[in-house]
């Protein structure tokens, strides 16, 4: 065999470069690092416009560009229309409809007063006025968002954390409008309005760390089964989050002298909720119970449309990434949850059911944060 | 759900053994050990502080994948199981009101009937699509990723024959993350050639050298150039030919001075000989004949020939060594080298007629590689190269387009899409397209896109495509089903069922 080199004075070995590239595969193909520079004036920039109207607190941005970087680099087919420009410009001064946290929050508080005060129907029913009402702006400020960010018709604004929580809080709240609808008891819009309030204030106060801008879609996500699996999830999420704020009611309301024990469906309860045909903590239970069951089957149905998604986009269904391992250990709970009220004593099925949601709304908070935050996932832009 | 216990069919109480494994809290106490598993290995296994590799992925020396397939999680599973279906049988009545508890958990047994398979079944890998002139390579075959895929490939080349021994060694047992000893057994034997693991380094950086301990006799010169300030060594080994300043220099050390007299080379050509015992000489051989004749001494430079400005000065050509039994084999480097660093496996080959050891790179796509040959005394060479198992596609995939779609007015990605025909070894062809969230089918592997090129988003030199099976597929989407109709019936339908059976009794 024959070696044969070949050399030059000006470079020995010829090294191939590794030119590495996108990742797109199951081990990171997210696509990142495709951003576009100053230069583009894209509609990322665009959608930006508002924003830094806003921040310059003056005439359009559309403008300030035009003067600073010639005229006719806005494109007319990037230009805005000034309808949309108008509607970017109010959505960004309504903090992105985040400032609905005061209208989920006085909700909170009319609901909350409705229960100490059960007898007077005001209470409840200016609550779930207002409750309404902040729930139908807050779907209209989602509407504007879908339309802003130019996405297809069947990508609503579910995708990255800001969207994710935002989303979780309307679906939430319309979720429980309908269970008030069914079922007239009250826990369920009280559970939305608290979780709506808390959720619409982490995005009113940390949109940079939520990652509140609006975006394009990115490329691996855009499929029609992102609405169904992220909506699905989402919704369970938010049923998780309202079973906590149940639960923790529940605690509390156990942990008054002289209520433990009594939460069955024949105990009575205090004398809170008199004008009831069950008790405060048989009320609450029940109602928890209902959420619960919704948690496990929405959380199971979304888990799986996410399988079916992977299998077809990544090439497997499971792959144990940190989202897929926490969204099933939060399934897992839940099966325990319904599970264990068969087999604890009657008495205590309440506390079971409060106590196990409490640590199923952990492992949901875990995926939302630490797993966002700490953990590589191949669902990072999640 | 109606919160009543159901009371067991089979009258358990007579059956601790039977009560025992069926028993709910078995059942629950697995779960939360489940849960608690999947929890710790989630963060510990995947969790990396100060860049460093996740704990437990370090102390257990597995990816994160290997860390789910650990035996504590199958068992712990496979008890769960079956507790789940021995509580089935002997606790819950089969009737219309308890139909929800049988479906989910039937369902569970069929989905975890399914993941059985596939875990066990499962191959994933990936497979390049490279530019090579105008056009795209076909491709018919893929490389295994994951350790389970790591390979040697072994290829022995007796001498005087044409006859080719090629193996493709599995290498279960080593290392991940541990730099190791490696394997404590031959790996491959064939031709009267063994050949043997001897380490393992998850990260370092291979450089080829030449050392002069080879087991073949096999001579070579290292020459230092240098034309001004620039000085270059390298190693001519016998019958090697390098280009030094556009002349061919090659090393013939079976040619006598003689012999160079009678040589035409019909070019300018710069020939080193030596003899046994004898002088090293370098030829200068013009296009006619020869131009001038050198002795090669170590330390004192022989000067060729001065250049015009600018290049400037004299190019000098200096003998450094005489290396008796060279061969070139692959060193941990000390320095970085081209290639970004990854796993290395040491490896010996021996025979009658001596042996010799060389570290490997990890070569994600062997048909690229450079192999690394080593010559034993005998004549026999054995090439090696340390990389992924190659699987064969039941058709050749024939890429004749890379097209990046981006959103209108920006350079963000929509899509990224391969296109070309798909060619069936019975000669049909036919079009695809593989693109984000649109997978390929070819027989039991699915091909979706992968890595794009970065450097040339829009004119792409190649595109990995990401290949998987997917057995036991048809059974976890049939048991997922019939756990949430369960979760469904039990949750909705149950209630009302339960007190049409209560008026009923
Ligand atoms: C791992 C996933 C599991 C799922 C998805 C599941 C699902 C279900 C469902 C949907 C029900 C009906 C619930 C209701 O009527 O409200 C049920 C009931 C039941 N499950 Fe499971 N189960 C699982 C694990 C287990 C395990 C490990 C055991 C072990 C003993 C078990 C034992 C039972 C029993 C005894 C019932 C009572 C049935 C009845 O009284 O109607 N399950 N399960």
């Amino acid at each position: 065999m024959v070696a044969v080199v070949v050399l030059s004075l000006t470079g020995l070995a010829a090294g191939q470069s590794a030119s590495g590239g996108p990742d797109l595969s199951p081990l990171g193909r997210l696509g990142v690092g495709h951003g576009g520079g100053v230069r583009v004036l894209d509609r990322h920039v665009r959608t930006r416009l508002g924003a830094m109207d806003q921040l310059a607190g003056s005439s359009s941005t559309a403008a300030w560009l035009g003067r600073h970087l010639g005229a006719g680099v806005l494109a007319s087919s990037v230009q805005p229309s000034p309808w949309r420009a108008r509607a970017e410009r109010a959505y960004h001064r309504l903090h992105r409809f985040t400032v609905l946290w005061v209208g989920y929050a006085v909700a909170s508080a009319l609901l909350g007063a409705s229960l100490a005060w059960p007898r007077r129907r005001l209470w409840r029913r200016s609550g779930l006025a207002v409750f309404a009402v902040a729930t139908g702006a807050l779907a209209a400020g989602s509407a504007i968002r879908w339309w802003l960010s130019d996405r297809p018709w069947y990508l609503p604004p579910m995708t990255g954390q800001f969207e994710s929580v935002t989303a979780a809080a309307l679906l939430g709240a319309l979720a429980a409008g309908v269970l008030e609808w069914v079922s007239r008891r009250g826990w369920y819009a009280l559970a939305a309005s608290v979780f709506a309030t808390v959720a619409l204030l982490c995005g009113f106060t940390l949109p940079r760390a939520m990652g509140a801008d609006i975006r394009p879609v990115q490329g691996i996500l855009n499929n029609w089964i992102l609405p169904l699996h992220v909506g699905v999830i989402i919704l369970g999420y938010a049923m998780v989050a309202m079973g906590l704020v149940i639960s923790l009611a529940y605690l509390v309301a156990l942990a008054r002298p002289g209520v433990r024990g009594r939460s069955g469906p024949r105990a009575s309860g205090p004398d809170l909720c008199a004008d009831r045909p069950e008790g405060l903590l048989a009320g609450l239970d029940r109602s928890n119970l209902v959420v619960a069951q919704l948690a496990t089957l929405l959380i199971g149905a979304g888990t799986l449309l996410g399988a079916v998604w992977a299998d077809y986009s990544w090439g497997r269904w499971w792959g144990f990434d940190p989202k897929e391992t926490w969204a099933l250990i939060t399934f897992l709970v839940y099966v325990a949850i319904v599970h264990g009220r068969f087999w604890v004593r009657p008495s205590r099925r309440g506390l079971w059911t409060a106590g196990l949601t409490v640590a199923g709304a952990a492992g949901v908070l875990f995926n939302w944060v630490v797993v966002k935050y700490l953990l590589p996932s191949l669902h990072g832009y999640a | 759900m109606s919160d009543r216990a159901v009371p067991s069919r089979v009258a358990l109480r007579q059956r601790p053994l039977l009560r025992g494994l069926s028993s709910p809290w078995v059942g629950l106490g697995l779960l939360g050990a489940i849960v608690v598993y999947l929890s710790v290995v989630s963060i510990g296994g995947s969790a990396s502080w100060d860049g460093q590799l996740p704990p437990l992925q370090r102390w257990l020396d597995r990816d994160e994948a290997g860390l789910y397939a650990l035996w504590p999680h199958w068992l712990l599973w496979a008890a769960l199981l079956g507790n789940l279906a021995l509580a089935t049988v002997v606790r819950i009545p089969l009737r219309a009101s308890t139909l929800g508890a049988w479906l989910a958990h039937a369902g569970v047994l069929v989905l975890a009937g399914g993941s059985a398979l596939y875990v066990s079944g499962h191959v994933h890998g990936d497979t390049l699509v490279d530019r090579v002139g105008e056009a795209f390579a076909p491709v018919g075959s893929f490389y295994q990723a994951g350790p389970a895929g790591r390979v040697l490939v072994v290829t022995v080349v007796p001498p005087d024959t044409d006859a080719v021994d090629l193996a493709e060694v599995p290498l279960p047992g080593l290392p991940l993350h541990r730099a190791g000893a490696g394997l404590d057994r031959p790996v491959a034997a064939g031709g009267g050639v063994s050949v043997r693991v001897t380490g393992y380094r998850p990260v370092a950086s291979v450089v080829r050298a030449w050392r002069d301990d080879g087991p073949a006799d096999r001579p070579a010169v290292e020459l230092e150039a240098a034309l001004g300030p620039r000085i270059e060594r390298f190693i001519l080994p016998a019958d090697g030919r390098v280009s030094l300043l556009g002349v061919p220099l090659a090393y013939r050390p079976d040619l006598s001075a003689e012999g160079v007299e009678a040589l035409s080379t019909g070019e300018e050509t710069l020939l080193v000989t030596s003899s046994p015992g004898g002088p090293i000489e370098l030829h200068w051989l013009g296009g006619q004949g020869p131009r001038g004749r050198f002795r090669l001494l170590a330390d004192t430079p022989v000067e060729l020939f001065r250049l015009p400005e600018p290049d400037g000065g004299p190019l000098r050509l200096t003998l450094r060594r005489v290396l008796r039994r060279a061969h070139r084999v692959g060193v941990l480097g000390e320095a970085p080298t081209d290639a970004p660093p990854g796993p290395a496996l040491a490896v010996e080959v021996r025979s009658d007629a001596g042996g010799a050891e060389t570290w490997l790179p990890l070569e994600p796509f062997g048909h690229l590689a450079e192999p690394a040959g080593v010559t034993l005394g005998d004549g026999m060479r054995v090439w090696l190269a340390f990389t992924r198992r190659r699987l064969a596609l039941p058709a050749e995939l024939h890429v004749h387009r890379l097209t990046r779609h981006t959103y209108p007015g920006t350079v963000i990605a929509r899509d990224y899409r391969s296109a070309g025909e798909v060619v069936w070894p019975d000669g049909r062809a036919e079009p695809f397209t593989i693109g984000l969230n649109e997978p390929l089918t070819l027989g039991d592997w699915q091909l979706s896109q992968g890595r794009w090129d970065a450097e040339n988003p829009d004119d792409p030199a190649y595109t990995i495509l990401a290949v998987t099976n997917r057995p036991g597929l048809g059974l976890v989407w049939t048991g997922a089903g019939l756990i949430l109709l369960g979760l469904m019936w039990a949750f909705y339908l149950k209630p009302r069922l339960r007190r049409r059976e209560e008026d009923q009794s």
